[in-house]
């Protein structure tokens, strides 16, 4: 997990859902080169956000093996979105997860959505 | 595939916006209307690598800013800045393995469309001729 990039302020378990409140940590080394003029918290980071809390709910290591789909429908600024919601699904397959999330604004704007598959590491 | 390099290092400042830490291609071999070769060698100190691999959003991000380069090329030609982009849309994306430290990636974009600042891409990143990742992307440039 990446300390740097983000805390988790709340998280909330159900079984197959999760609900996190992630704080978007301004001061992390990334935004010195994403972009120099203006930080902009890259898709990716966001992606291995999800990954890791999805990590947490499932309690063991996992890697990424497929996106069936990622929709970037806002640019996340740190100082614009310090906290983010994320909802997490997380549902057993053969191979290991089938991975849907939501990551939105408190106010409800979606920000990405991601459609994935997840094995253990 | 070509073996000569167009640009390398930071000679790649002038086709991406990115800059360290996160800086995740370190050469282009080949720009066409609508394809680029492009490369990474992964290295120990990538921010994206763990226990000696690099990892899903290094793989990613190399890809989209392979993207970014080709995108980024007219403008170098036209002695302008490189444009900012975003990723829009990842679709399918399939990861094969984790490269180890060392290795050198080798990336081809193809360019499947371009309207209005949104190019769709297709993207294949081998090492040694090994599928790592394939998939598809819509990029945003901020022109």
């Amino acid at each position: 997990m990446r300390k740097d990039f983000f805390s988790i302020e709340k998280q909330e378990i159900n079984g197959s859902e999760a609900y996190f409140l992630l704080h978007m940590l301004p001061d992390s080394p990334v935004y010195k080169g994403h972009f120099p003029e203006k930080a902009i918290a890259p898709g990716v980071c966001n992606i291995e956000m999800i990954k890791s809390c999805a990590e947490v709910v499932v309690g063991t290591p996992l890697l990424l093996s497929y996106i069936a789909q990622c929709r970037l429908t806002a640019l996340v600024t740190p100082e614009q979105y310090p906290l983010l919601q994320l909802h997490l699904q997380l549902v057993s397959i053969e191979t290991g997860w089938k991975l849907i999330a939501k990551l939105m604004s408190t106010t409800d704007e979606v920000c990405m959505e991601l459609k994935a598959e997840v094995t253990p590491a | 595939m070509t073996d000569t390099v167009l640009f390398e290092g930071e000679q790649l400042y002038q086709l991406i916006p990115q800059r360290e830490p996160i800086v995740m291609v370190s050469h282009v071999y080949q720009v066409t209307d609508t394809d680029i070769e492009s490369g990474l060698l992964v290295k120990q100190d990538n921010m994206f690598c763990a226990n000696g691999c690099l990892t899903e959003p290094g793989l990613i991000e190399h890809i989209a800013q392979s993207a970014a380069a080709f995108a980024g090329y007219p403008f170098f030609v036209a002695g302008k800045q490189a444009p900012l982009g975003y990723i829009g849309e990842i679709k399918k994306l399939r990861i094969h393995a984790l490269p180890a430290v060392g290795s050198q990636l080798r990336t081809r974009i193809h360019l499947v469309s371009e309207v209005m600042g949104i190019s769709l891409i297709t993207a294949e990143t081998t090492v040694n001729d090994t599928p790592i990742v394939t998939c598809q992307m819509k990029i945003f440039i901020n022109e």
